[in-house]
């Protein structure tokens, strides 16, 4: 599909920078003629990722990076949040709705990222790093649920 | 009835390290920070601006009888969940609150980690038998709150006024 335009954005693991990388990756997307629902939802999608990256991946380290690629096509948005942390030992189980390490928190970090998203993949190796993998079309109102949720 | 601990991570807008004191009953105290005007009553209202960590978040919060009623605005994401958490727990610890109503109405966004403070709180006062409502929020807020199945254990009402009736 043809490259209409495409942005790397590179930042600090701290917890300012999760608004920083929505709102980045929402006026990039707002490029596309998507709907104002439509980019409250990749803000949602893409501060679940980061906030992942920060707490799971670095382990709230502050001095480490995470990377975003996004790139627009002319349907759909591309978007790709990568960091170099700990990786995810059992992704199956990580997957799992409400599976979480913490008490505090919910557990739905990939089921809205699944759920806001129409297209979600998550890559890891424990010790090197998770890449996630998200994409939005232009003018799907209802994102794709899957049976497993 | 609340508190507020000094710290000096936030600041009130304008630049003045806030200092915060004990407020109770019906005391008034009028500030004026720089040019900002603060007023601090029974009804507490905060307006943090928390420094490297998050967008700014406003607080307001209020005790009813035995119902806190906490009116946040801004964006609930990561950079604010401990904030918000330690400022609910400590008015908790504190007061007499047995219930809590929390209206999103100024919340702009959220995200699972505020999402965990709200379920945190209500893990917290459910144990007692105490209730947590959730008030007028956005559409697009209120599709991450659906979409969690927060609504399966907390209310949703639409106006503060319902929800203090329903608490009784």
């Amino acid at each position: 599909m043809r490259l209409i335009n495409q942005m790397k954005l590179e930042f600090l693991s701290i917890t300012a920078n999760v608004a920083f990388a929505r709102v980045t990756v929402a006026a990039f997307a707002s490029q596309l003629d998507f709907t104002l629902a439509d980019l409250e939802e990749i803000k949602v999608a893409v501060s679940e990722a980061v906030g992942n990256s920060i707490i799971h991946g670095y382990e709230n380290a502050p001095d480490k990076f995470i990377r975003i690629i996004a790139a627009l096509m002319p349907e759909e948005l591309e978007i790709i949040i990568e960091d170099d942390g700990k990786g995810i030992e059992d992704l199956n189980k990580a997957l799992l709705p409400a599976y979480s390490t913490d008490a505090e928190r919910l557990g739905l970090g990939f089921v809205f990222m699944k759920s806001f998203m129409d297209g979600f993949h998550v890559e890891s190796v424990p010790g090197n790093g998770t890449k996630v993998s998200l994409c939005k079309r232009v003018g799907t109102r209802l994102a794709q649920v899957s049976p497993e949720q | 009835m609340a508190v507020l601990r000094k710290d000096p991570a936030y600041r009130l807008p304008g630049g003045c390290v806030g200092c915060y004191g004990f407020i109770a009953g019906r005391f008034d105290i009028t500030c004026l920070f720089k040019k900002n005007l603060v007023r601090f009553s029974s009804k507490l209202i905060i307006q943090l601006t928390k420094l490297g960590r998050g967008a700014p978040v406003l607080l307001d919060v209020e005790l009813k009888e035995n119902t806190l009623l906490v009116r946040p605005s801004g964006e609930l994401d990561l950079g604010v969940a401990d904030y918000l958490r330690n400022t609910l727990e400590e008015t908790l610890d504190r007061g007499q609150a047995r219930n809590l109503v929390v209206n999103l109405a100024k919340v702009s966004f959220i995200d699972s980690s505020g999402l965990g403070v709200l379920l945190g709180r209500y893990k917290r006062l459910s144990k007692s038998g105490g209730k947590v409502f959730i008030v007028s929020p956005q559409p697009h807020v209120r599709k991450v709150l659906e979409l969690s199945g927060i609504f399966r254990i907390m209310n949703e009402c639409p106006s503060e006024k319902e929800a203090l009736r329903k608490i009784g």
